[in-house]
């Protein structure tokens, strides 16, 4: 039940291999036409929680400029935007097309490379990818896109190697399903590098999320927090109870003085 | 409702203290014993204008999907309780010295509020240290106490119950679904609502017409007898003060009445005995230390002109002597008593006098002569007083 010698797509002789890298480099090419330079930002790794099973103190310490190509031509897709319990949600997705050998030669070298957290270790051991092979890397759920069209950041949820399917027997590309980021006070402390990133590129990634911040930015704690000021007078409106009728400034209306059994003495 | 407007705010109180109390919670990210991040959890009463919402947190349109943690919360409803229910014709009362009012409310109608507060975090542990920071104070109730009606300025004690804690997480399914961490803890605020507020002046002043007799006798048309009683607010004033000037010491007007409300002294342990201040009342009133009239309260008194005396015998009244009676007196109340006719309101605001919250007042008692008869300051006045 051999297939047919001469019809052959899918094997390893040197020409199919020629074809193969022709087709690869038309992908490239067509993506650098039609695509879009997008910024790779690789999550690196902080504290992962072995009971929880989940890293709330992830880092954002590098980016690398990529083009990729915009899957969805027509707009974004997910739910859109809507107002549920917790104020105003963006639930924009998207899907960017990357050349795997781009995605190789423009990020995944320089995180194998790099020590971005500057702990004596590359990022891609810190990443836990050490040892994989050059063609095996791909890019990593949890890593982020800036895309600048919009300033916003997008984070990977999944990546789908297989969308062309074995064009020629092998995979030219990578679908990068991403959703807008949910910031929980994410830390970015992205810095310029020569030959990749200008400073005015590694700035304008930092400062999307500088007024959602709870904490400063570099990252000590802070008592009174200093984030957004719609937030904080609205966590501030409670307890000044203003009294709207008679346009005053009322008292505070719960008792937390000493003589109250009942008041704030007793937490 | 049956044409009274009233708005006591109260539901947007609940509102206000409810977040209140969930306003100021922080968590912290630690890496080993170091905590790296520490930050506040905004929260927010859940349902508001969509305009607003899309203005507040997505005016530059670069917004990220959400930021978390955060917190909501919302009033989901309340049902009337009956179990806390008071009778319903009790009414609360506040007067108020600065304006002489008395503000009056009937008792309130017991509600339950029901609350949910929604807690959404990014990563599980967030939620764990939000929660765990509220469940330690509700067993199962937290009270507080809250301003409801200013009018009254009185706190009330308002239970807030924890009845349920749950949590979604939406971690199965394919890659692309978002994962939502959920928290919802359901609440009931024992709380009250109120009617409106009835604001009225303090009754400062009684007339009252009484005729002992209602016969009439020839010539006159008026009821015989007929003495016009007025009650009047009266807050005792003391009789001296600590001085040995007598122009200075003795504080009551001359050839005024008083009636004697507090005998002074105290419960004599500053030295002073009740012999003393019978000494000291005879000195005043007699002009004679020795004379030996016993007063007690409820007496009454024409007020000496002692400065007059003073002057008539200078060495009677000066130095000690007046220092030694003023000094004992000065511990003593007295209330004015006034006869005569009262023939218009200024002359009743003469000497009607407001009462502070605190005050310790007796009633004054005006005899007129309402039948006419000049009888007043007769035998009829003495006896009413």
């Amino acid at each position: 039940m051999a297939t047919n010698s001469y019809f052959n797509n899918y094997g390893s002789v040197d020409r199919v291999h020629g074809e193969q890298d022709l087709i690869e480099d038309l992908v490239i090419e067509s993506i650098k036409m039609f695509g879009l330079d997008c910024f790779y930002i690789p999550r690196n790794p902080a504290s992962r929680d072995n009971i929880f099973q989940e890293d709330d103190l992830a880092q954002y310490l590098s980016a690398y400029p990529v083009e990729m190509y915009i899957k969805n031509v027509e707009g974004f897709e997910g739910e859109g935007d809507f107002l549920s319990k917790f104020g105003l949600e963006v639930r924009d997705s998207i899907t960017f097309t990357v050349a795997q050998k781009r995605y190789r030669n423009a990020v995944s070298n320089f995180i194998d490379t790099a020590d971005s957290d500057g702990d004596g270790t590359n990022d891609d051991v810190d990443r836990g990818t050490s040892g994989v092979t050059a063609t095996e890397r791909r890019p990593l759920e949890g890593d982020l896109l800036y895309f600048p069209l919009n300033k916003k950041i997008f984070e990977i949820t999944f990546v789908e190697h297989e969308a062309v399917f074995y064009q020629m027997g092998s995979l030219q590309t990578f679908d990068l399903k991403c959703e807008l980021f949910e910031y929980s006070q994410e830390r970015f402390t992205i810095p310029a590098v020569a030959d990749v990133l200008t400073a005015d590129q590694a700035s304008a990634i930092t400062a999307v999320f500088a007024n959602h911040k709870t904490v400063q930015a570099d990252g000590t704690p802070v008592v009174d927090a200093t984030f957004d000021a719609n937030t904080d007078s609205q966590n501030t409106a409670f307890e000044d109870f203003i009294d709207k009728n008679n346009d005053i400034a009322a008292d505070n209306i719960i008792d937390f003085s000493q003589g109250n059994p009942f008041g704030d003495d007793i937490f | 409702m049956y044409g009274n407007h009233f708005y006591n705010e109260t539901t947007r109180r609940y509102v206000a203290v409810f977040g209140t109390m969930f306003n100021d919670i922080e968590i912290s990210r630690k890496t080993g014993s170091a905590t790296t991040q520490r930050m506040k959890v905004p929260i927010n009463y859940a349902p508001m204008q969509k305009i607003l919402a899309r203005i507040d947190q997505n005016l530059q349109n670069n917004a990220p999907a959400i930021t978390l943690p955060r917190m909501s919360f919302e009033m989901t409803g309340m049902t009337y309780n009956p179990d806390r229910k008071l009778t319903s014709v009790t009414k609360m009362v506040r007067s108020s010295a600065a304006d002489g009012t008395m503000t009056t409310m009937f008792s309130p109608a017991p509600y339950d509020l029901e609350f949910q507060l929604n807690i959404m975090t990014k990563y599980n542990e967030d939620g764990t240290k939000i929660v765990e920071q509220i469940l330690p104070f509700f067993k199962p109730d937290c009270t507080v106490s809250v301003k409801l009606i200013d009018e009254l300025n009185t706190y009330f004690d308002i239970p807030i119950v924890l009845n349920s804690v749950s949590q979604e997480d939406t971690y199965e399914g394919d890659f692309e679904s978002r994962r939502a961490l959920i928290w919802t803890l359901n609440f009931t605020m024992k709380g009250y609502f109120f009617g409106p507020v009835s604001t009225k002046k303090q009754i400062t002043f009684v007339d009252a017409d009484i005729y002992p007799t209602t016969e009439v006798q020839s010539g006159d048309s008026r009821a015989q007898g007929g003495s016009q009683i007025t009650v009047a607010p009266a807050i005792p004033t003391a009789v001296t003060t600590v001085s040995i000037n007598p122009a200075v010491a003795f504080l009551l007007t001359p050839g005024t009445k008083y009636r004697i409300y507090d005998i002074g002294g105290g419960d004599f342990t500053s030295g002073v005995s009740a012999g003393d201040m019978q000494t000291a009342w005879n000195k005043y009133l007699t002009n004679d230390d020795s004379t030996g009239n016993v007063y007690k309260v409820g007496d009454i008194f024409t007020a000496p002109d002692i400065v007059a005396e003073a002057n008539a015998n200078p060495t009677v009244w000066s130095g000690s002597k007046v220092a030694a009676n003023s000094q004992r007196l000065s511990t003593a109340k007295v209330t004015p008593i006034v006869t005569g006719n009262i023939a218009n309101d200024s002359e009743r605001a003469a000497f009607t006098q407001t009462i502070g919250i605190d005050d310790d007042w007796k009633a004054m008692v005006v005899i007129n002569d309402g039948d006419g008869d000049g009888a007043t300051t007769s035998g009829v006045a003495d006896e009413h007083e």
